[in-house]
């Protein structure tokens, strides 16, 4: 197990230099010039004088080899600059934002684990019954609506007719209900899929059909042989989620108006907030490369022959 | 064994159909211009001359729909058909080919794939600036992966097929080979891809045209239009509503009718 978690690990640096790498000559290779960017946003005139003082602020005037380094050396230290058009510290909004988006996500994973398999037992108890009719509704309805659909679907209903749930903000728990299950259905509805056709397809094993020879209750033979089996490709793909989950906040958020990543991401976009576009790219690759490697070891941890290492 | 073809495939390729009518006589159907503004007319009820009622601008909301399902059905179903082209056209040389070239393909659609490709669309945007054509630029550079790899790896097996290798034999060149003999095998899976996908590239280039980095006003777009309507959700939802209700009922179809197709090739093989 030790070994495996250390080879993991090591493969992680060659893909971090070379985001790091896209991440430094995005900038370099702007079709927009990056200083003019910064002036324009700050509202300087352009003349030599002034082009030679950002350019002396940014460090431009040196050569792209130790530019590179000076920014990697910059970076270690977790000093991304500041933002083109807030003139605020690069690494604090990062921070903050990246705050707001792991709640929010947390919050959707919350109503993932719970939400999957009480539908998918529902559905695969009676397959064809009118609990399974109801679950297969749910989960085509979930995949093809829109998750900003949804969302001011929600907003309308339970904001402003109801006026039971908050439309906006993150004060109280309150906040979280409605963002974090419009973030999580589109995700619900694809395991819960999974779960069932998993569940069908154990019903039918060869183990299960002993277990129920030799007479061993119902309840029990779902609970330990089909059920569990069932769970194993389930925790795998919930790992691999994690990663999809934060990239689907970006829609989210601005529905919501969720002062996260997501938001943070488009206005800088929008504005060509070149700095802040860098440590978000730098930042997300860090996300997805932590969310692959905790899937991995995930489905290590429960499934006994990844982990004792039965190379195919 | 002819299966009965199930009574929701009639009802959404009857829905279908009337998008496809609206998309190629969208301009002959609306009644106003749908970029007239008409500030005295501002958020009219249904009615007869406007089924749809008005947005914030006095603007006819039934003919803006109209034209915005011809716009983002038609860019999305474009950006899909080139993409399975430029995916099935590589999949099928790396494998075909093989060697440094099929390595190569291989490793950058790996380095790839490890990142959602909504992120990814995203940065591209980023990096060319927010505009309509870069969108679809974006996707088109992020979405050819799943059919390259689908595509390559049903070469493989294609390609050590006997009457693949008798072809070879009787000294066909490999234009031949690739065109006439492995080609019409990848076509029917191929079909199933672009049905199944498409519903969701509609989804995502309404999304990002949502967020603003996708198609750019003043063209109709769903998404556009969504977005255009998120400020009046208190006041007049309607405005809101049906942009959102038709985006939702396209992508149902698309999916239900992928499913089935896929269901029906399965059942098939």
């Amino acid at each position: 197990m030790r070994k495996y978690i250390i080879k993991q690990i090591l493969m992680i640096i060659p893909t971090l230099l070379i985001v790091s790498i896209v991440a430094f000559g995005m900038i370099r290779m702007l079709p927009a010039d990056a200083v003019e960017t910064y002036m324009l946003a700050n509202h300087l005139e352009m003349t030599d004088e002034n082009i030679a003082m950002v350019e002396e602020k940014f460090g431009l005037h040196e050569p792209v080899v130790t530019q590179y380094f000076s920014w990697v050396s910059a970076v270690l230290h977790l000093d991304f600059g500041e933002s083109y058009t807030s003139n605020q510290e690069v690494a604090d909004m990062l921070w903050k934002a990246f705050k707001a988006t792991a709640q929010l996500a947390g919050a959707a994973m919350l109503w993932i684990v719970v939400l999957t398999p009480v539908l998918g037992i529902f559905s695969a108890k009676k397959p064809n019954g009118w609990m399974d009719g109801f679950t297969r509704m749910f989960c085509l309805m979930g995949t093809a609506i829109p998750t900003f659909v949804l969302g001011f679907f929600m907003i309308r209903l339970f904001g402003v007719q109801l006026k039971i749930l908050p439309v906006s903000g993150k004060e109280s728990w309150m906040n979280y209900i409605m963002p974090s299950f419009a973030l999580s259905l589109a995700h619900i509805s694809s395991f819960v899929q999974m779960l069932r056709n998993e569940m069908l397809e154990n019903k039918k094993g060869a183990f299960t059909l002993y277990a129920n020879a030799r007479g061993i209750k119902e309840g029990v033979v779902f609970r330990t042989h089909i059920l569990k089996n069932s769970m194993l490709p389930v925790v795998n793909t919930v790992g691999i989620s994690i990663g999809r989950l934060i990239a689907g906040t970006v829609v989210i958020e601005n529905v919501f108006s969720w002062p996260g990543l997501g938001q943070l991401i488009t206005k800088a976009i929008l504005a060509r907030d070149y700095p802040v576009i860098q440590a978000y790219i730098l930042l997300i690759a860090i996300v997805f490369i932590c969310a692959n490697l905790i899937a991995d070891l995930l489905s290590a941890w429960v499934d006994p022959r990844i982990r004792l290492g039965e190379k195919g | 064994m002819k299966k009965k073809i199930p009574f929701r495939i009639y009802i959404v390729s009857a829905f279908l159909l009337l998008v496809l009518i609206v998309m190629a006589f969208a301009p002959q159907l609306i009644t106003h211009d749908p970029t007239a503004v008409d500030l005295l007319n501002k958020y009219d009820p249904s009615s007869l001359t406007y089924p749809f009622g008005t947005d914030d601008y006095g603007r006819c909301v039934f003919c803006r729909c109209l034209l915005a399902i011809r716009n983002s059905v038609g860019i999305a179903v474009s950006i899909e058909t080139v993409t399975v082209l430029i995916g099935t056209i590589l999949g099928m040389l790396a494998a075909y080919i093989g060697g440094v070239f099929d390595q190569i393909v291989n490793v950058v659609s790996e380095a790839l794939l490890s990142f959602p490709s909504v992120i990814l669309i995203m940065m591209i945007v980023a990096f060319l600036g927010a505009s309509t054509e870069n969108i679809i630029l974006a996707m088109l550079m992020v979405n050819w992966i799943w059919y390259t790899r689908i595509s390559r790896s049903l070469t493989l097996t294609l390609k050590e097929r006997k009457y693949v290798q008798a072809a070879k034999l009787c000294g066909a060149s490999s234009a031949t080979i690739l065109l006439r003999h492995i080609a019409p095998g990848l076509m029917s899976q191929m079909v199933v891809q672009f049905t199944m996908s498409l519903g969701s590239v509609i989804l995502g280039l309404a999304g990002f045209s949502f967020l603003g980095i996708g198609i750019q006003r003043p063209t109709p777009e769903l998404g556009i239009m969504i977005s255009d309507g998120c400020g009046l959700i208190r006041t007049n939802f309607m405005v809101l509503f049906w942009p959102s209700l038709i985006l939702f009922l396209i992508v149902l179809s698309f999916q239900i009718l992928g499913d089935w197709v896929s269901e029906r090739l399965r059942g098939r093989a």
